[in-house]
């Protein structure tokens, strides 16, 4: 993964949002994902206008008080988001 | 002893034919689908049937869906096991429009409590304790159906199916070995009770509100953990435990949605019925009636 990356959500993942936290359905695989409200910030970032590097700057400037363990949790949950074949990187 | 020849028992929107001949496997038809349960005029779209070869010996029993046998055996525990499952199945593949999930459900009154799941996660033995320690109302121990836009559900009362390992766990608060054989019948792995052993008997017409979804993870020599869950948390247990979502609009997805906000979650961790006993009571809160549950006598 590449701070320049620029992750898109896959079409076939359909979600909805119950306060604040997001259920992730795809509709090839029939899998479902649950998101927290961290998660689910970073999934809505992944609309492909945004870097990851941005992405990052986003949510530090939204969180400072975070901002020093923002960077791993974007990485981390991006990855868990590819593991799923919930994104492409661009 | 009535001897049926045919059965056709509608549920979620499926109805499955079950046939039998002779008087052997009447018995098991009447034990599995009682004659006045479930009954419809409904179009079937498979018919289960049981046989038995009475040339062998012992006597052989076999089940056909169609005209394809699927199962034989000697032992005739082991056909009325593999016939409830075959039921539930067939009942699956067709169900449609609403939400049909792998779940036990329970009741009190007109409050519902469910347990969706897989299998292993322990349903029916929680369900078992449930009824037997904290006097709730046997419905299903596997399916539950919610109608499209409905804020209830209807449960398909069946056996309870009790695995094996769990006869020592349910035995201080149910004794599997003081039922009749008109009770219970045992397969090779497994026990199914009738539903008629609990009292008060469910009313199989009766719809429930899901007032209350619990997540059970039976696991031996663990530490109890208890977890109050929220909507997305439940949304995405209840996606897991459907079964119809190809049958359904949007794969039952908004559906799921919707009923997630009904009811109150919890997920837990359990090793022994001790440590969960006191939260469960806590969530049920007037629901548990101090009545002492009964086993009641079989028909003579």
């Amino acid at each position: 993964m590449n701070p320049s990356n620029r992750p898109v959500r896959k079409p076939e993942f359909v979600f909805q949002n119950l306060d604040n936290e997001l259920v992730l359905f795809n509709t090839e695989s029939l899998n479902v994902l649950y998101l927290n409200e961290s998660a689910s910030l970073v999934w809505q970032l992944c609309d492909g206008n945004n870097t990851i590097a941005e992405m990052i700057a986003l949510l530090a400037d939204a969180y400072p008080e975070s901002a020093g363990a923002i960077a791993t949790d974007v990485q981390e949950t991006l990855q868990l988001f590819l593991d799923h074949h919930a994104l492409t990187l661009s | 002893m009535t001897c049926p020849t045919r059965r056709l028992i509608h549920f979620a929107g499926s109805t499955v034919g079950l046939e039998c001949t002779g008087e052997r496997t009447g018995r098991i038809a009447d034990f599995l689908i009682p004659p006045s349960a479930l009954v419809t005029d409904q179009p079937t779209h498979i018919t289960l049937r049981m046989e038995t070869d009475e040339a062998t010996s012992p006597v052989t029993y076999c089940l056909f869906a169609g005209d394809q046998q699927i199962f034989r055996t000697e032992n005739p525990g082991d056909l009325a096991e593999q016939t409830l499952s075959q039921v539930c199945h067939q009942l699956a593949t067709e169900s449609r429009p609403g939400l049909l999930l792998h779940a036990a459900a329970l009741s009190d009154c007109s409050r519902g409590v469910i347990i969706p799941g897989g299998c292993g996660a322990g349903k029916s033995t929680l369900t078992a304790w449930l009824i037997t320690h904290l006097g709730l109302v046997y419905l299903s121990d596997e399916l539950v159906y919610f109608s499209p836009g409905s804020g209830t559900f209807d449960a398909f009362t069946r056996p309870l199916h009790l695995k094996r390992p769990s006869r020592p766990v349910l035995k201080p608060f149910f004794d599997l070995e003081r039922l009749d054989e008109a009770q219970i019948i045992s397969s090779s792995f497994s026990d199914m009770v009738a539903p008629r052993v609990f009292a008060p008997g469910p009313n199989p017409s009766a719809q429930f509100s899901p007032d209350l979804l619990f997540f059970p993870h039976y696991q031996p020599d663990c530490a109890p953990t208890w977890k109050e869950l929220s909507p997305a948390e439940i949304c995405f247990l209840l996606m897991q435990s459907l079964i119809n979502a190809r049958n359904l609009p949007g794969f039952g997805f908004d559906e799921a949605v919707r009923l997630s906000k009904l009811g109150r979650g919890y997920a837990f961790t359990y090793s022994h019925f001790d440590q969960i006993e006191n939260r469960v009571r806590d969530v049920l809160g007037d629901r548990v009636e101090s009545r002492e549950w009964r086993v009641v006598k079989s028909e003579q």
